[in-house]
């Protein structure tokens, strides 16, 4: 089993904004609707009038679980998070929270959320996201 | 439609030896569970026109047991295959594409997990290998089937104490059963001091990695008095697949699962019973929180009931509902794909010879999962015709 992303014609896109650090997912022209992961038709109303967008990179942190041991892939030693990410556009995907503590006392349920980008082996940089700092009063 | 009780269970069994078998590969235990079973209804392999078996090329096992069958069925959704097999082989006879199939399985979980076996839902280019994996860690069985749990306990006030009590009850059964891989009693703090392995699952959480294969044989009720063994009458089933093979991402409301309830109110329908109908249950247990899922999913107790149902011991020898008797994936074996050792202890409850028999028991629910959590598939067994 191969753990670097081989992109497949319907994903490429996704792995060309990836590279330059930015999230696209599809949005269905007709229903209006997100939607992940990538395919050519939409999966809320099967209509084919579907286009990539740029999102907004927020989102909140949908379930997780802290598992014992990242793949080397990461760079990290020590437990890290497997996130079950909710956009604020609607799709859910899985991912990885960083720059926090591995906790669940530090991951919140519903805790705000935006993406970073992180190396992972020699492919491409993968979407990650970190915590939205509260700004106090 | 199809009838409850038109067709039976007339053999069944596990391969010779479960839990460490180096000496057989996966088709190695597929042959022999297969051949039990065959022994089991009486029948001589010629006699089987219908064959399926998951994970397996189903061609080279018809050609290892030297059959030619009519019909056969290759498809697998994870664990629970051999439940969509079994109804998809009673599908079969009923159409009279075939009159007796034999249901297969065979996996080298422990001794040669990299065997033809290979679990292969994970092809490069593949939606779970581009999305999933790279974040999944190399405990992915664990971090991706435990994924909902967090979002589950902040809801409900599920506890970690009483998770653990499910391997707790379970261990109760195990002791009463030889072919148990654990058997000694645990306690919910040893439980909660094993290693963790994808918090909030930890070890004593987590199924046991075995060696295993088994069979069942199926034909229509009219010929099932024939055999040797008394018939285990099937009276309903359902199945549903809700997301990608590894992404419980795209399970549309993981506190109130969809594709679990669609399996379940399909089985109680076709079998014409209700839940205070059933004796005994399996609910696939490839971790500690999956029966927790599948009791209110299936609809026995209330969302957000089934983590106190079970610490109440409603679950354990002697209770309102006894489940996972033979000890369950997590104390008896589990190969990978637990689905048809759910079956076959289902099996033995019914006719009467399991370990740990439960005493008066007439009507069994199997529940298995596939995919982490994206597909599941219901039987109801009984032991006599309605």
């Amino acid at each position: 089993m191969s753990l670097i992303p081989f992109p497949v014609p319907e994903s490429q896109p996704y792995w060309d904004a990836a590279a330059c650090e930015t999230l696209v997912i599809q949005r269905c022209v007709d229903c209006t609707q997100c939607y992940f992961p990538p395919a050519p038709v939409c999966p809320h109303c099967t209509s084919r009038n579907v286009s990539w967008e740029a999102m907004s990179g927020r989102g909140t942190l949908y379930s997780f679980v802290i598992t014992t041991n990242p793949w080397p892939q990461w760079q990290m030693t020590g437990p890290f998070s497997v996130a079950v990410v909710a956009l604020e556009e609607g799709p859910r995907l899985l991912s990885t929270v960083v720059d926090c503590e591995q906790s669940p006392a530090e991951l919140k349920i519903d805790m705000p959320l935006t993406a970073t980008w992180r190396a992972f082996g020699d492919g491409p940089k993968l979407l990650c996201f970190r915590p939205i700092v509260e700004v106090g009063p | 439609m199809i009838r409850p009780g038109q067709f039976a269970i007339v053999g069944a069994a596990e391969s010779t030896e479960i839990g460490r078998v180096p000496t057989l590969s996966s088709m190695g235990l597929a042959l022999d569970g297969a051949v039990n079973a065959l022994n089991d209804a009486g029948l001589k392999a010629s006699d089987i026109d219908g064959l399926t078996v998951a994970n397996l090329p189903v061609g080279n096992l018809a050609q290892q047991l030297g059959i030619h069958p009519k019909w056969v069925d290759g498809t697998s959704v994870g664990g629970c295959s051999w439940i969509y097999h079994l109804r998809s082989a009673i599908a079969a006879i009923n159409a009279g594409y075939c009159s007796t199939v034999l249901i297969v399985y065979g996996e080298s979980g422990r001794s040669h997990p990299r065997g033809p076996s290979a679990y292969d839902t994970v092809k490069p280019g593949s939606i779970e290998q581009q999305f999933d994996i790279p974040y999944a860690g190399p405990n992915l069985q664990a971090a991706l089937f435990a994924l909902p749990l967090a979002r589950y306990m902040q809801h409900y006030g599920l506890t970690e104490e009483q998770i653990a009590m499910v391997p707790v009850v379970q261990r109760e059964w195990a002791a009463m059963n030889p072919r148990a891989k654990l058997r000694q009693p645990t306690t919910v703090d040893e439980v909660l001091s094993s290693p963790l392995i994808a918090w909030p699952i930890r070890r004593a959480m987590c199924c046991l990695v075995s060696d295993a294969g088994g069979a069942l044989v199926v034909t229509s009720a009219d010929r099932a008095k024939d055999f040797p063994k008394p018939p285990v009458y099937v009276l309903g089933s359902g199945s549903s697949i809700e997301s990608g093979p590894c992404s419980p991402a795209g399970v549309r409301d993981p506190l109130h699962p969809g594709f679990i309830r669609t399996s379940g109110q399909d089985a109680f329908r076709s079998a014409g019973l209700t839940h205070a109908d059933i004796d005994h249950l399996m609910i696939y247990d490839a971790f500690a929180h999956n029966p927790i899922f599948g009791l209110e999913g299936l609809g026995f107790v209330r969302d957000g009931e089934a983590g106190s149902f079970i610490a109440e011991g409603n679950t354990r020898p002697g209770g309102s509902l006894p489940m996972n008797t033979n000890g369950g994936g997590l104390a008896y074996a589990h190969s990978g794909s637990y689905g048809m050792l759910c079956m076959l202890e289902a099996v033995r409850q019914m006719r009467g010879e399991a370990s740990a028999q439960v005493q008066g028991a007439e009507a069994s629910l199997v529940h298995g999962w596939g995919g982490f959590w994206s597909a599941c598939a219901t039987v109801i067994f009984a032991n006599s015709q309605p």
